[in-house]
């Protein structure tokens, strides 16, 4: 909790019988303002940074490759590029789960993968750029502007992997280049940005980060920063349980729906999960010998039992989601590896329940189910 | 509560000075009881809907199939409907007199409810806010209260995601927050079109469907979700607001608007608006219709205005604070807490008195707060 901000304030609070008596508040008193800047500290220098680097990179060898491939379109530039295609998804589900800071500006999270709306929308907005054929909307200024759908990495995966996968220099061929060539550079544009605005310049995030104001600040203090990282943590593995999985599983064999598969047309929606679960695990654990956010919750040593069980749950989660054969679109409806696929959301779901019930008690963040899930 | 001295005088004193309360607010029949109404989640993780008295005791308290979210009054007091949360689909009718769920309701196919209503034509109708989610349009479902609930039709909320909606004082205009946020029940808490999300405040007429008016704020205000609403005296409509844009801008989160008019802006100090985290939870007048009263759990705060004057009065902390309904003092409010526990608080001083009952601090209050007399 927030300190109050008035000293009649504070006295009137203190005529409240202790707060930490309240439901649900087994609290961590045990945690430090220092606690809590150390290991953020350690997760934007050892987490966030390498991961949203190599982000960059891969962005910028997808743009190498989309350049060199529809300057000879003839060429065998094609498997080249969707190589590069699937580095630069690797690396985005290593960060996607990052859901504040500079991918919030510019609505970044949004162009860079509009999801999970549907790929038929994507699909839509694609055709309908391509049937217009007017060079106007590919200037920069225009196509960042225009519909998120057709401007990041599910429109380049529409172009990649559908039926009509041809480039060229003339004819349809032509415009669907121009597309390809319009998205690569705007999204080794925007993950350049992202990792500048962490790094320095006007936004300078990680600063903000390290150097909480209490009152006007985006952190009002290094728990504040902590509450980011959890909500983060929170919503990676909500969207592995209620949209990467439930939506597809189904409840029966008969209601499951492969068509609602994320990245179905490049058949990447396990190695999707897969990725999102090694990297909310780091997240946990730490990384390049850092410290994670379990080390806030095995410092509280308010709820021990909780360490143990969130490294015990990502490892079952893992092997389980690593021992289904592919693609998940067949998956959910063949009936021999059906089942390990509910085990995975069974396990997934199990997952999101703890962390919503119990971490954030544990890491002393006062997170009540209405700030974390309200309406 | 009624016990409870709570200092009244000073700034409250002058705020209220002179004011004459309209027949609407008068006080109830001394034979009434005052109740309070809110879904909780229990210790053991059991959704339920309940009432309490103001010496919180537990009046009323039903088991529910899933989470709750808010209520929709009788105007007589002795029914209230209570809602499933989005994407939910079912409805408890409550008899609070008799203290006991007389029925469930349940939206119809492709249709869920948002977790808002009302009750009007003197009780014998129940509109409710619902989801068209494959065409992705909002409706108010409209059900024959007299005639066991049965579904009547669906009116257009003229916009995507309506969620709160109260009737006005003429009795047939609705006043409809449509939230603009795109959902679907299959992927039941993610939010899909927030880059082209374009809110409203819409009012129509609960008998035909009419448009009367939409308000809509300036276009850099569209990720400014309009979710909760409290009628004013005058119906004076208040709109609390939930940003979705980036956390580093500084936002006005609440609004006031009267029909015909221009919506006008809350102000509040920057520390104060940056403590609310871009997020309001519920809206609620004072007994005098005067002082508002929102809240904001992401912040653990709860805020105060003067709804006359536009002016920011005060904010107090209550972790997780998100339930907030008035009390029958005016300028007093008793707000609940998501992590247990209910406290009176009075808006002009910013002081806060906890209701001491085992029932109240051992559950989770949810979303919505109701007051009603029985």
């Amino acid at each position: 909790m927030r300190k109050p901000s008035t000293s009649s304030l504070r006295a009137c609070l203190a005529a409240v019988p202790a707060v930490a008596l309240w439901f649900g508040s087994a609290a961590a008193d045990g945690l430090s303002e220092q606690d809590y800047a150390q290991v953020n500290s350690a997760i934007v220098a050892q987490h966030v940074l390498p991961r949203y680097e190599a982000l960059a990179e891969a962005a910028k060898a997808l743009d190498a490759a989309t350049e060199a491939h529809c300057a000879q379109p003839d060429g065998d530039g094609l498997e080249e590029l969707r190589t590069q295609y699937r580095t630069t998804m690797d690396a985005w589900m290593g960060i996607q789960h990052l859901q504040f800071g500079p991918i919030e500006l510019f609505q970044r999270g949004y162009r860079l993968y509009f999801w999970p709306r549907g790929q038929g929308r994507i699909a839509d907005a694609v055709e309908e750029l391509l049937a217009a054929r007017d060079d106007s909307r590919f200037a920069d200024d225009a196509f960042r502007k225009a519909s998120v759908a057709t401007q990041g990495l599910p429109a380049m995966e529409q172009l990649l992997y559908s039926e009509a996968r041809v480039f060229g220099v003339s004819g349809e061929a032509q415009w669907r280049c121009r597309l390809l060539t319009a998205i690569s550079a705007n999204v080794r544009d925007m993950t350049a940005e992202i990792l500048a605005d962490w790094q320095g310049g006007r936004v300078a995030f990680a600063r903000s980060m390290a150097e909480p104001e209490p009152e006007t600040g985006y952190f009002g203090s290094h728990k504040d920063g902590t509450l980011e990282l959890f909500k983060s943590f929170y919503t990676g593995l909500q969207l592995i349980a209620d949209a990467r999985l439930s939506p597809v599983v189904g409840r029966t064999i008969e209601q499951a729906r492969p068509r609602m598969a994320e990245s179905r047309l490049s058949e990447r929606s396990l190695r999707n999960i897969v990725l999102s679960l090694e990297a909310l695990q780091a997240l946990y654990l730490g990384e390049n010998d850092g410290q994670g956010l379990g080390t806030l919750v095995v410092q509280s040593g308010s709820d021990e039992k909780l360490d143990p069980l969130m490294r015990r749950a990502f490892e079952k989660t893992l092997e389980t989601a690593r021992a289904i054969a592919p693609p998940l679109a067949e998956a959910v409806t063949d009936p021999a590896r059906r089942a390990q696929v509910e085990t995975l959301r069974t396990q997934a779901t199990a997952m999101k329940q703890i962390v919503e019930t119990r971490m954030a008690t544990a890491l002393g963040l006062g997170v009540g189910f209405n700030a974390l899930d309200g309406d | 509560m009624r016990s409870t001295a709570i200092d009244r005088r000073g700034l409250f004193g002058s705020l209220l000075a002179g004011l004459v309360l309209p027949p609407v607010f008068a006080k109830a029949d001394t034979h009434s009881t005052r109740l309070y109404l809110s879904a909780r989640r229990t210790g053991e993780g059991a959704f339920r809907v309940s009432a309490f008295t103001p010496q919180g005791v537990s009046h009323l308290d039903v088991p529910l199939p899933g989470r709750g979210h808010s209520f929709a009054l009788r105007p007589d007091g002795a029914m209230a409907v209570h809602f499933a949360r989005r994407p939910g689909r079912f409805a408890k009718v409550l008899d609070l007199r008799d203290r006991r769920a007389l029925r469930e309701i349940s939206t119809p196919a492709g249709r869920h409810f948002y977790g808002h209503g009302v009750f009007a034509a003197e009780g014998g109708l129940l509109y409710a806010t619902e989801n068209d989610y494959e065409a992705e349009r909002g409706v108010v479902g409209v059900y024959d209260a007299s005639a066991g609930y049965q579904r009547l039709g669906e009116l257009s909320s003229h916009g995507i995601g309506p969620h709160d909606m109260r009737l006005l004082s003429d009795g047939v205009t609705l006043a409809v927050a449509n939230g603009g946020i795109a959902t679907r029940p299959d992927l039941p808490r993610l939010k899909l079109n927030l880059p082209t999300m374009a809110p409203s405040l819409v009012y129509l007429d609960r008998r035909d469907g009419r448009l009367l008016e939409e308000v809509r704020l300036a276009p850099e205000f569209h990720q400014l979700s309009i979710r909760h609403l409290a009628i004013g005296r005058g119906d004076q409509v208040a709109i609390a607001m939930q940003y979705e844009g980036p956390f580093s801008d500084t936002v006005p989160l609440v609004a006031l608007h009267r029909r015909g008019s221009k919506p006008l802006l809350l102000d509040a100090p920057k520390a104060v608006l940056r403590r609310m985290r871009q997020y309001c939870g519920s809206a609620a007048f004072d007994r005098s219709g005067r002082v508002l009263a929102i809240s904001a759990p992401r912040g653990n705060r709860l805020v105060f205005w003067d709804a006359e004057e536009g002016r920011f009065l005060s904010s107090v902390e209550l972790a997780d604070g998100c339930g907030i309904a008035p009390t029958e003092v005016p300028g007093q409010f008793l707000a609940s807490s998501g992590m247990g526990g209910v406290v009176a608080v009075d808006a002009a001083s910013g002081t806060q008195q906890r209701l001491g009952s085992d029932f109240l601090d051992a559950s989770q209050w949810d979303n919505h707060l109701l007051a009603t007399d029985i």
